[in-house]
């Protein structure tokens, strides 16, 4: 839950001006963008891959309710207990209550996005229930006391400097910068955890409808490690990660490894069909899923931006992103943050609780061109500013603004006029030769000097030929 | 515990009828037999001549993920290898897991003079389960068998029921995959063709595994062995066609 | 060939030199142009902006100017996507829609004019110097126009091509988008400038003023050596 509406040219304006965050989040990007370039240039069919997922997607989404009662059913038949939350606090309550019930006083999270739009880590300890973030960034992020500032890497703003000294403050131990010293440190630390922990919590990267799947895609093995070790596994997914057949996992996991980390496939894909059977000696007992719906099914209605639920969660759109690589995701004011952010956030908190997001952007497209299901996210954002400026959420100042620049468009003498006027404007008050000092621009660039003679006056004057 | 389940799965899926088409037969999936398959025995794929071009792709993709790939020329080589690698790497502590593959190449006698301590799994011994994960945890090598081994990706698909359960490639600090040549494949796609998948004939758990465990989290620095193995090595025998 | 020239207001105010070396370059290929005087602006601020009701209104507008044209030739992808891209989107008028329907698949940027439409690389042109090229956001992924102006601008008798990294990264402008956010606009902007200086190159060439303008402002207040250039001036050269 967001209370009031998301700052984000405050927060933005802050992060941009700290250097560290700056380099933090270029590296970072960077690296991830030229790895995602390199691992996409060598699948020829790339472009075919992604048409087939946004109609596989498109399908899912088009027939949701069909596809997660099916989902459900077989889901139920392998022996899983399902639960539909309509919102993030049923979702919360009900993995609170299964925790309690089950005695449970520890519990393991693997990385889930789901789990963050839930605040869960929040309820577990007001129930006086530990959670520990076991995936190394959300790790990290949780001894920091902060929250993720990007889907599939949590902790990308920090250095390692800052882990170190994180580390060596909150873990008492010696400190070190050497990310495979960190790394050993947390493994040592959790894996105590996943031996203790009633319960594992997990997100759900695609629900098979056909066969009532569960797909989990990690690369530490922590995920393994929830379901596995725990006696209770409550997996928790939006209602948009159904697909309707085990098949179409072909197409996503072409993509949504190479998207996101630039690899063919992650470490671990792991299936899950219901809890252990009776004559395994591991897997949990018990496996709950929770179905969130959170506000998605109001994206349902919106035909312009539909399409947003078509995400697979790759983190390639805020790689890319010009503006995510310079603000970080702790500008967008809640869970998902970059270009997908912006435009579910005002779908899923109100469009008056997120008005700035959607002109947050430069509208360069970067973001819908990798999208591996191609999703059209820049131009939804033009769409949520429409909606924006329909709900009256623009500044009085900038509908007037733009009311007076039609009205000047829509006069050709008043336009020329105008232009004239600036001219005159520009010699009075600026330098020779030199152009005007403009609010909002001239502060780190100079505004071009207006010429003489438009091109219009020279081409009434004859001048061209 | 009394929750409002019903209520909000009512309500919810009345949101999502009023957004979504109506059924059409496009949407409904393929109609599988669902009793085809009885029980849940995870398919051991065989497949004929793999190439040598595959195997050299195969070799070439481990490599690039820090994996590591031994040739045994037959089964009743197979503890020799296992043996080998146990005193290179000074591992005392050695779990083999109920495969067939490895039961077939008779470890538990072939390994009778590991160093300290060994741990047979079988299917049929009912071991309580925090017992076995607290030996497992211990142990510095884990021994399974697999369903396939993909080429292309390097990835090897484990089903996990009955054979010495999810954990025993998860706990050691080394999981060593052994599997027959004959049971490689080209692609994912290639072996996804070979399968049927119905709930019926899924297993609980099945895990492609592409590579040692690893992370970037860190200034995007990779470092392979975060919460599952450290290393993962696989062994292919001659044959099993 | 006759067609009609379709300057966008920030050219006519700002840079009318980009428009006049435009009509040089087509001359030159034996082009004849017309310029229909009522034209001003295509509506992309307002659209951009949010305000699809304005939007419409010089939607309509422009298409009515527009009517007698066949050819219409622009030195602008994001004004030609405008059109071609977004006013689909707005709610025209049949006569509007018509119009747009006519007009549309024969509006032409113009660079993709001279390559795909005139079968041109080569105007004749001369530059002695090191040129990088720019890719332009709505030229680039909304036109998908990507090798035409690479080709011309190889094909300039005496320059040396050379691209800088991250070309098709955004220069920060964005419409609005850089007044509303002006310190992440410089950021970008500030990058890009940088990219472009550590070619060495002598001239930086885009296909949008808009991008000029951002690039241009930026490499001036950072009293940069690099001259920044429209295509069509860098075609004009020497011609
Ligand atoms: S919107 Fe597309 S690119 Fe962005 S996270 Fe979702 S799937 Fe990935």
């Amino acid at each position: 839950m967001i209370t009031g509406p998301i700052k984000f040219k405050e927060a933005a304006r802050r992060n941009l001006a700290a250097q560290d965050l700056r380099e933090n989040l270029r590296r970072a990007t960077s690296h991830s963008t030229t790895l995602r370039l390199k691992a996409v240039s060598a699948v020829p069919e790339w472009e075919d891959l992604r048409s087939e997922a946004h109609a596989i997607k498109k399908e899912a989404i088009d027939h949701l309710a069909e596809y997660l009662e099916r989902f459900e059913s077989q889901a139920t038949e392998a022996g899983c207990k399902v639960y539909w939350a309509e919102t993030a606090s049923q979702a919360a309550e009900y993995v609170v209550n299964v925790c309690r019930q089950k005695g449970a006083s520890l519990v393991v999270k693997a990385k889930s996005m789901t789990s963050e739009e839930m605040e869960l880590n929040t309820a577990l300890e007001g129930a006086s229930i530990q959670p520990v973030e076991t995936d190394l960034g959300e790790f990290i992020v949780q001894l920091a006391g902060e929250t993720p500032s990007h889907i599939t890497a949590p902790a990308l703003h920090k250095s390692r400097t800052q882990i170190g000294k994180l580390f060596s403050e909150k873990l008492g131990m010696n400190f070190s910068d050497d990310p495979k010293e960190l790394t050993r440190a947390a493994r040592a630390i959790l894996r105590e955890k996943f031996m203790d922990a009633g319960i594992g919590i997990t997100g759900v990267n695609f629900a098979v409808a056909e066969t009532g799947s569960l797909v989990l895609i990690t690369n530490e093995g922590n995920g393994r490690m929830c379901t596995t070790l725990p006696r209770t596994h409550i997996a928790l997914m939006g209602i948009e990660k159904v697909i309707p057949r085990f098949d179409d996992l072909r197409v996503f996991l072409k993509l949504l490894a190479r998207s996101s980390t630039g690899q063919k496939l992650t470490s671990y894909v792991t299936i899950l069909n219901g809890p252990r059977e009776a004559r395994e000696t591991d897997g949990p007992e018990e496996l709950h899923v929770v179905i969130l719906d959170n506000g998605r099914s109001q994206l349902l209605a919106h035909p312009h931006t539909r399409e947003a639920l078509y995400c697979i969660r790759c983190g390639a759109c805020l790689n890319v992103c010009p503006v995510y690589q310079r603000v970080g995701g702790h500008s967008y004011g809640w869970v998902y943050p970059g270009p997908i952010g912006s435009v579910i956030t005002p779908e899923l908190q109100g469009i008056s609780q997120a008005q700035e997001l959607p002109f947050a952007s430069s509208l360069c497209g970067h973001c819908s061109a990798v999208c591996p299901v191609k999703i059209d996210l820049h131009h939804m954002l033009l769409w949520l500013r429409k909606s924006a400026v329909d709900s009256a959420l623009t500044s009085r100042g900038e509908r007037w603004i733009i009311k007076l620049f039609a009205a000047t468009m829509k006069r050709p003498g008043l336009y020329r006029w105008s232009g004239m006027l600036g001219w005159m404007v520009q010699r009075i008050l600026a330098p020779r030769g030199k152009g005007l000092r403009v609010p909002c621009w001239s502060a780190g660039r100079d505004f071009p000097p207006l010429p003489k003679k438009s091109f219009h006056q020279l081409w009434e004057e004859g001048e061209i030929n | 515990m009394s929750l409002p389940a019903k209520d909000s799965r009512s309500l919810l899926l009345e949101k999502l009828r009023r957004f979504s088409r109506p059924a059409s037969p496009l949407s409904e999936p393929p109609p599988k037999n669902d009793t085809a398959q009885p029980g849940r025995a995870p398919q051991i794929a065989v497949r004929e001549a793999v190439n040598e071009e595959t195997i050299s792709q195969l070799a070439q993709e481990l490599k690039r993920l820090g994996a590591e790939l031994r040739y045994v020329a037959g089964l009743e080589n197979l503890s020799a290898a296992i043996l080998q690698l146990g005193r290179e790497s000074h591992y005392k502590r050695i779990a083999v897991g109920a495969d067939p593959i490895l039961k077939e190449a008779n470890l538990a006698t072939g390994l009778q003079n590991f160093q300290d301590f060994k741990l047979i799994l079988s299917d049929r011994t009912p071991t309580p389960a925090n017992q076995i994960r607290e030996a497992l945890s211990k142990c510095q090598l884990g021994i399974t068998g697999c369903d396939a081994v993909i080429a292309e990706t390097a990835t090897m698909v484990l089903s996990h029921a009955g054979f010495g359960g999810r954990s025993i490639s998860l706990l050691p600090e080394c999981h060593v995959v052994v599997a027959y040549r004959a049971q490689v494949f080209i692609s994912l796609d290639d072996w996804m063709n070979s399968q049927s998948f119905t709930r019926a004939t899924l297993p609980s758990c099945t895990t492609f595994i592409t590579g040692p465990s690893r992370t970037a989290d860190i200034e995007k620095v990779l470092v392979t062995g975060v919460h599952g193995p450290l290393r993962l090595v696989l062994m292919l025998v001659q044959g099993g066609d | 060939m006759r067609i009609h020239l379709f300057v966008p207001c920030l050219v006519d105010q700002f840079y009318p030199g980009v428009a006049v070396a435009m009509c040089r370059v087509l001359k030159k290929l034996g082009v004849e142009y017309a310029y229909l005087t009522d034209q001003t602006c295509c509506g992309q601020p307002a659209f951009n902006s949010g305000y699809h009701r304005e939007a419409t209104e010089l939607a309509e507008r422009f298409l009515k100017v527009f009517e007698p044209a066949e050819t219409v030739v622009a030195p602008s992808g994001s004004c030609v996507s405008m059109v071609k891209i977004f006013y689909p989107q707005l709610e025209l008028s049949p006569a509007g829609k018509r119009t747009l329907e006519r007009l549309g698949p024969r509006l032409f940027e113009f660079s993709d004019f001279l390559v795909r439409e005139l079968r041109v690389v080569d105007v004749g042109a001369q530059f002695r110097g090191k040129v990088t090229y720019h890719d332009s956001c709505h030229l680039l992924r909304e036109l998908k126009i990507e090798e035409q102006p690479r080709q011309l601008i190889r094909n300039v008798h005496g320059l040396e091509f050379v691209e800088m990294d991250d070309m098709q990264t955004c220069c920060g402008f964005g419409g609005t988008f850089a007044v509303k956010f002006p310190e992440i606009s410089t950021a970008m902007g500030t990058d890009k400038a940088a990219a472009i200086e550590r070619t060495g190159a002598d001239a930086v060439v885009a296909n949008d003023s808009s991008c000029l303008m951002q690039i241009a402002g930026i490499l001036s207040r950072r009293k940069s050596r690099v001259v920044p250039m429209h295509l069509a001036e860098l075609l004009a050269q020497g011609i």
